[in-house]
């Protein structure tokens, strides 16, 4: 490498590394005031207090609202995995007419506003007359990660050697049985994967869920209401950082998986 | 070596099978029988069709027209796990979330024969391909020749009626690959299994086979005997192919007493054999000699 | 043994449908073996997307009556959504907001990408994951912590003036259009660097030595081969963030005061308090369509003039 292609790659790393502060810079800020021992949200600093997080622990409509995200995070992700494994195999293994409109309709959430997801589906259940519900919610965040859950089983289903299968099928199995045998236990970690991902997602969906939830708010619709006040402020501060805490590992367990699967249905080429 | 013949009961009978993908003809309507016990070859260079006939005879591709006997049966519509043969896959397909014990017993779920069984099979199996002990090895700890013979345990296990072999030694180095030939012959004869080797290698058919399909362009250009295939191959293009020769255009001058006499441009007269000549020769003719004989000349 | 005659019979015969009939013949059961594997998140996109969003444009010509809707096709809702002075606003001032957040996020992008696909080494993959990270807390209290960061007593105002740089805190940073452009720039960062990254990465490397080669420098290589092979990664990046951040709710709701609400807001408003679901479909349709032209004609332009590889 020339110098002047070094001193190129100097000055882009330092860039490089003044954009991660800007993206970093609200999430560091987080932990900052959720242990602040002050009753508002700004500087300067007044010394550290865990008293934001006792908060939390008293009061029952954000426990209700944290159950109610966990329920419809849970049910999103199963199902959203359910239909990202249904579409990614048959994308990564079969040709069939129409594919690739098919899957770019079912990928098109992610290009959508979200508010047209949510304001498409209100209009719906409004018109056929079903009350508003963790399930109503469900049904929309199903929406919105089944295109994030597809695009991780897709990799996990073309890294898969095909003739894993057809050594399995030939050894006399069925083709049920060979699903169960060899295809799930080799992308279970990219199931996995999905699993995080869309629960993740769905956790911190506000949106659709500030549309199609009814009475029972989730979490994110709850900080939304806590937001207007601001003596609440400090203790959504601290309930923020547990989130984050909590995003972060999912996240990591999340790529851990993902890299798993990739060594493991790759894992034909090393003769070592 | 007395095995060279079509007196055999045929364990695989193909009946002009024709494949198509989209608009290429890999397969143009062969046809041939392979004898029960018989090691046998289809060679050809890389797309000519010999793997998706192996593949069809495996149940992975159902023909366009023509049909598949298999010890009798016909076989259209039966899927590959119902049909009485076993493939080693060219990658060996060795289920990488299983140990060697685990991907030998694979197949023998389906036949629910008790654990003390299936492990007595599988330590038999293992043992016949010099594994023995290495049951409790994941698989990703084995090398490219040991994965082959988990491979080839895994599928005899079952005592297929016929064993299917896709390339197996073309991921192996020069010197494990000529081992593995004399092996691979070797226990061909033990369990008496008839063996259908895919193969675009013309040294390795023509060590292991009893019978050799030379395959181009979908089409079966000869099938015989290795000795026949090097001594008279039926075209230039075969003869090419099977191995390193000397091509001498000549005329037949005449026959005569089972001799053919020939006259090679640069050369002079040469008398041959009758059953060395390619066939066709005539006095009068002028030809192409291409035959392993010539190269005494 | 094999005769030449003896290809799978009649198909040469149908003429027009020759070309696609030996593909269907291959792929028949694989084809009902594909579309039944993929028919459940179809439908489920079917029923959940498709449907709602036909319901949405119908809606959208109908009337509200108190608390039913009146059936009857009207234009109505499109003249006032067309004509109306503040929704006019509204939605020009969204498509504008849009377009700056897709200018900065798409140039801010772009170095980081190419040093990720260039100069990056051994730690790429730490890098992008480092990348996406903050993507995955929670965006309502990463929009909030801009308003910590650029409020009047925010870290920005207090950090300037404690350089020394600023007397008196900025104004100009919250409760605004730019308030909005930094907060959504930061929020789809990583959806446009990953597009940009992956086009750069694909480009092959002996193309760039083939153009240093030619006699370009760094900056007429940059200029005529680099940017060029990886405009489709610009393209995409640019459409990923555009097509969303039109219909944005919670950042100016937080961070934009009354100058720096967008659309969706209105739309939302409309949904709810104002209680005319049809005038909401309206607009939302009518953001849609712009929003879509606009992407459609951005596509165009690119392919137009600058003849990016597909």
């Amino acid at each position: 490498m020339s110098a002047g292609a070094r001193a190129k790659g100097r000055w882009l790393r330092a860039y490089a590394v003044t954009y991660l502060i800007f993206l970093y810079a609200p999430v560091l800020l987080l932990p900052l005031f959720a242990f602040n021992n002050s009753a508002v949200v700004a500087f300067p600093l007044k010394g550290f207090t865990t008293r934001h997080f006792s908060v939390l622990w008293n009061t029952p409509v954000l426990h209700e609202a944290v159950f109610n995200s966990l329920y419809v995070g849970l049910s999103t992700a199963m199902l959203s995995t359910i239909l990202g494994i249904c579409a990614a195999r048959a994308s990564a293994r079969f040709d069939f007419p129409g594919k690739k409109p098919i899957i770019g309709f079912i990928m098109l959430p992610l290009v959508l506003p979200e508010i047209i997801v949510a304001v498409a589906l209100l209009v719906v259940l409004v018109q056929l007359g079903l009350k508003l519900s963790l399930w109503t919610v469900v049904l929309g965040h199903v929406l919105v990660c089944t295109p994030f859950s597809y695009a991780i089983l897709n990799s996990a289903f073309l890294n898969l050697d095909r003739s894993l299968e057809e050594a399995s099928l030939d050894l006399g199995e069925t083709r049920l049985g060979t699903f169960f045998r060899v295809t799930l236990p080799l992308v279970a970690p990219g199931v996995i994967a999905s699993l995080l991902i869309a629960f993740t997602i769905s956790l911190d969906e506000f949106i659709i869920a500030f549309f199609l939830t009814g009475t029972e708010p989730t979490l994110p619709v709850y900080i939304w209401g806590q937001l207007r006040f601001v003596a609440k402020l400090p203790s959504v501060m601290a309930l923020g950082f547990i989130l984050l805490i909590l995003s972060l590992a999912l996240l990591f367990a999340a790529e851990f998986f993902r890299r798993r699967s990739e060594r493991q249905t790759g894992g034909q080429g090393g003769f070592l | 070596m007395n095995t060279a013949n079509g007196e055999r009961r045929a364990i695989v009978d193909i009946d002009r099978v024709a494949k198509s993908f989209g608009d290429v003809q890999a397969l143009r309507g062969v046809s041939a029988q392979i004898g029960e016990g018989e090691f046998f070859s289809l060679l050809g260079p890389s797309g000519c069709g010999k793997t998706t006939l192996l593949r069809l005879i495996a149940g992975f591709d159902e023909p366009d027209s023509g049909q598949i006997r298999i010890d009798g049966q016909p076989t259209a519509g039966v899927p590959a796990n119902l049909r009485p043969t076993n493939m080693v896959f060219q990658s060996y397909a060795i289920f990488p979330h299983l140990n060697v014990a685990q991907n030998v017993a694979y197949g023998l779920r389906r036949l629910k024969l008790g654990r003390e069984e299936t492990r007595r099979r599988v330590d038999e199996a293992l043992a016949m391909v010099d594994l023995a002990g290495y049951g409790e090895r994941g698989s990703s700890a084995l090398s490219g020749g040991q994965r082959q013979r988990v491979a080839l345990a895994r599928a005899l296990v079952l005592r297929p009626k016929v064993l299917l072999l896709d390339e197996p030694l073309s991921a192996l180095d020069k010197k494990l690959r000529e081992q593995m030939q004399v092996e691979l012959r070797r226990l061909q004869r033990a369990v008496g299994i008839t063996f259908v080797l895919v193969t675009h290698d013309q040294d390795e058919a023509l060590i292991m086979s009893d019978r050799i399909a030379v395959m181009f362009d979908g089409e079966i250009a000869q099938l015989a005997s290795p000795e026949t295939l090097y001594r008279r191959p039926v075209s230039r293009r075969v003869a090419s192919f099977i191995g390193v020769m000397n091509f001498f255009d000549a005329t037949v001058k005449g026959v005569s007493g089972g001799k053919v006499e020939i006259d090679i441009a640069g050369l002079g007269q040469v008398e041959i054999p009758q059953a060395q000549a390619p066939g066709g020769a005539a006095a009068g003719r002028r030809g192409r000699l291409a035959s392993a004989s010539a190269r005494k000349c | 043994m094999s005769a030449q005659g003896e290809p799978a019979p009649a198909r040469t015969g149908d003429g027009l449908t020759t070309a696609a009939k030996p593909v269907s013949s291959r792929f028949g059961h694989e084809a009902r073996g594909g579309l039944l594997m993929v028919s459940p998140p179809f439908v489920y996109a079917l029923l959940l997307l498709a449907a709602p969003l036909v319901m949405v444009v119908l809606i959208s010509f109908w009337t509200q009556d108190y608390l039913t809707l009146d059936r009857t096709f009207t234009l109505a809702n499109y003249r006032e959504a067309w004509t109306e002075e503040l929704y006019r606003l509204l939605m020009v001032r969204s498509l504008w907001i849009s377009l700056l957040v897709t200018a900065a996020t798409v140039l801010l992008a772009y170095p980081i990408a190419y040093f990720v696909a260039f100069h990056a080494g051994g730690s790429k993959a730490l890098w992008l994951f480092l990348i996406t990270v903050p993507f995955w807390t929670s965006y309502l209290l990463r929009v909030f912590l801009w308003k910590v960061i650029l409020g009047y007593n925010g870290v920005l105002n207090i950090g300037l003036a404690g350089l020394g740089l600023i007397d008196e805190p900025l104004t100009f940073l919250l409760y605004n259009a730019n308030a909005v452009v930094i907060t959504l720039a930061h929020a789809w960062a990583p959806f446009a660097i990953l597009p940009i990254y992956v086009a750069l990465s694909k480009i092959d490397r002996g193309l760039l030595e083939a153009a240093e080669d030619l006699g370009d420098g760094p900056l007429q290589r940059f200029l005529r081969v680099t940017l060029p092979l990886s405009m489709p990664g610009v393209v995409a990046a640019a459409l990923i963030v555009f097509i969303p951040t039109v219909g944005d709710y919670v950042t100016p709701r937080l961070v934009g005061g009354t100058d720096g609400l967008m659309i969706a807001n209105l739309i939302q408003v409309q949904f709810g308090k104002a209680n005319n679901a049809p005038l909401g479909a309206a607009l939302a349709v009518s953001a849609m369509a712009i929003v879509g032209s606009f992407a459609l004609l951005f596509m165009w332009l690119n392919r137009r003039y600058l003849r990016s590889p597909s």
